[in-house]
């Protein structure tokens, strides 16, 4: 569809994209309250690589140096960027889905119901620990997905889904979690400083594990959304359209809302509800490279990477030692600049 | 083998309100069928059911002897396209895009547009007269052009049948007879199966070779022009009273409304 100087134009910018990415990854490696210089953060990143490890020795770097890098940072770095870019492309795919400008991850509930999941594993005080997922991980994934099952079913007549209801359903439903999660708040005060941090987003409990258990998650979800982005740009110009175009609508509803629930999940139990991320980097990319889902998620799960990893960068240094959710951060930052590109693409319509 | 539809005894209903009643009617290549009668009268919703939009009955729709409730979407959408009555795109689209998006039942599985398809969509643009339109955002042009471009976009669809639902309601005079006399050529060049529903009885004299009048779900009658727009057919079916005069240059009917009964 976007052919010629567009098409490559938009070949040239992804690999720009990329470049940044792995760019902000490496700065945000190198800023942090223990000053780590940046020969050593190489030394240490090359070091853990199987096969050139041996070349390079490490001595002389103290050992915390080597804890910070490679368990603390790396770990948050990595988090931030997968979890940044499955909220993304979920954003961008439910957009489309709904044909509504105001779908995201937490629209349907399943942020909220995470949020519950969690809150109800810390009121009790629960720390088992399974395939390496703490409790409340894994209680937030089951919150998450008993949500999505209530507004689904909710919003079905037969095998269809009303877009309408389901995002009404949603809502509905994140309120009545929300209030819920208050209320256990309240009666649980000497955790509530535990409970905010988890319901604003954070990655100080980042590790390999929660990158292991998401990784699956992302590589099979993200690449699910990038096969059907073409019958998706029909879905979104109406559905009837759409069916008299061969396409199985209530199918491919049903597979990516799927997909789209388990990702926001999976993303939601390891690293909290951050908000914001899966609504506006699909639309500022929109506004960019235009509304073909097969250009535009590329870029969506790039830019949400990108962005919270620069994000979370700010939420661990701004007020340092101290930590800032990361879901205030994307609020507070995203904001200004989006509607910063709000104003600007309304003057250029008029 | 002919490229036909067919409709045999086909009721349907929305909940308990029953909308089409024991429709029997039969389409053929080459030509034009127009569907009339007032509002809420079925026409829609018979077009919808034969578009498959809405579940028909088993066993009363048929496309080229093949009962429609037994073929996949994508079965159905090489056959048939469809021109819905109002179309709402949020998205900003390029012209060409949407038109390209004609061709998603030839493309297979997740594999992209070829050349073919391009030049498909560029034969489409230019049939639609909306060629210079082609690059610009789906979201900046009219309602007249817009509908143009969702004609172009069944014709990319390269089907043997073409279901329009009103056309030409929203287009200035001038594109109302380009876009009838496009509809017209191609189903007698190319021998397409055209069924359209339309408000305006004098276009509807003029360019379609069978009629279908509708009221409270049923075919009240069907045949030419000449046949079923005589002044006592339209008088019941529409409530009003109204001359039927003979067009004297193309020798149709021409119907001048007087009063409404």
């Amino acid at each position: 569809m976007f052919s010629g100087l567009k098409g490559k134009l938009s070949g040239v910018l992804i690999i720009a994209l990329i470049v940044l990415l792995i760019f902000i990854s490496a700065a945000s490696l190198f800023l942090g309250t223990a000053n780590i210089g940046y020969v050593d953060v190489f030394r240490i990143l090359l070091h853990h690589i199987p096969g050139l490890g041996d070349q390079i020795s490490i001595d002389g770097i103290p050992d915390s140096a080597v804890t910070i890098i490679m368990k603390l940072r790396l770990t948050r770095v990595i988090l931030a960027l997968l979890v940044g870019a499955g909220l993304s492309a979920v954003g961008s795919t439910m957009q489309c889905l709904f044909r509504n400008p105001m779908a995201e991850p937490g629209l349907l509930g399943i942020s909220s119901g995470a949020g519950l999941g969690a809150t109800i594993a810390i009121f009790l005080g629960l720390n088992t620990t399974v395939f390496g997922m703490g409790a409340t991980a894994i209680s937030a994934f089951i919150g998450a997905i008993i949500t999505i099952l209530i507004v689904y079913n909710i919003s079905r007549t037969g095998p269809k889904i009303s877009p309408t209801v389901l995002i009404l359903a949603g809502t509905a439903i994140s309120f009545m979690n929300s209030a819920i999660i208050q209320l256990l708040m309240i009666f649980r005060r000497d955790r509530m400083d535990y409970i905010m941090l988890w319901t604003m987003g954070s990655f100080t409990t980042s590790g390999w594990n929660k990158i292991l258990i998401l990784i699956p998650f992302l590589v099979a979800g993200l690449s699910i959304l990038l096969l059907y982005a073409r019958q998706l740009n029909v879905i979104s110009t109406g559905e009837e359209t759409a069916q008299s175009l061969g396409i199985e609508v209530e199918k491919v509803k049903r597979i990516l809302l799927a997909v789209c629930s388990l990702i926001t999940a999976a993303c939601v139990s390891t690293s909290g509800i951050i908000g914001f991320v899966g609504l506006i980097i699909p639309h500022v990319f929109r506004l960019i490279v235009g509304p073909d889902q097969r250009i535009l998620l590329p870029y969506s799960i790039i830019g949400g990477a990108a962005f919270l990893v620069i994000c979370d960068t700010l939420a661990r240094v701004i007020a340092s030692p101290a930590e800032i959710p990361v879901g205030a951060i994307t609020a507070v930052f995203g904001s200004p600049f989006f509607i910063a590109l709000l104003i600007r693409s309304k003057r250029s319509v008029m | 083998m002919e490229r036909s539809v067919k409709v045999e005894d086909l009721s349907f209903s929305y909940g308990n309100r029953e909308v089409l009643k024991n429709i029997c009617a039969s389409f053929k290549p080459g030509m034009v069928c127009g569907l009339l009668g007032p509002n809420g009268s079925g026409k829609t919703t018979l077009l919808k059911n034969i578009a498959s939009i809405l579940k028909p009955e088993k066993n009363a729709v048929y496309i080229n002897c093949r009962d429609i409730t037994k073929m996949t979407p994508p079965e159905i959408a090489k056959e048939m396209a469809l021109v819905p009555q109002s179309t709402n795109i949020d998205f900003d689209f390029t012209v060409e895009d949407i038109v390209m998006m004609g061709r998603t039942p030839h493309i297979k599985g997740f594999s992209n547009e070829t050349n073919e398809d391009r030049e498909i969509v560029q034969w489409a643009l230019e049939t639609a007269r909306v060629n210079h339109l082609k690059g610009r955002s789906i979201k900046s042009i009219s309602g007249g052009e817009l509908q143009r471009v969702v004609i172009a976009r069944a014709l990319a669809q390269k089907t043997r049948i073409i279901l329009l639902d009103e056309p030409v309601s929203q287009l200035d005079i001038h594109h109302q007879l380009s876009i009838m006399e496009t509809i017209t050529r191609l189903s007698h060049e190319q021998k397409l199966t055209i069924v359209t529903v339309l408000h305006d009885l004098n276009l509807a004299a003029e360019y379609c070779d069978i009629i279908y009048l509708l009221k409270d779900g049923c075919i009240v009658c069907g045949g030419p022009p000449k046949e079923v727009l005589t002044y006592d057919k339209i008088e019941n079916v529409y409530d009003i009273v109204c001359l039927v005069y003979e067009n004297p240059v193309s020798k149709k009917p021409h119907i001048i409304p007087v009063s409404s009964k």
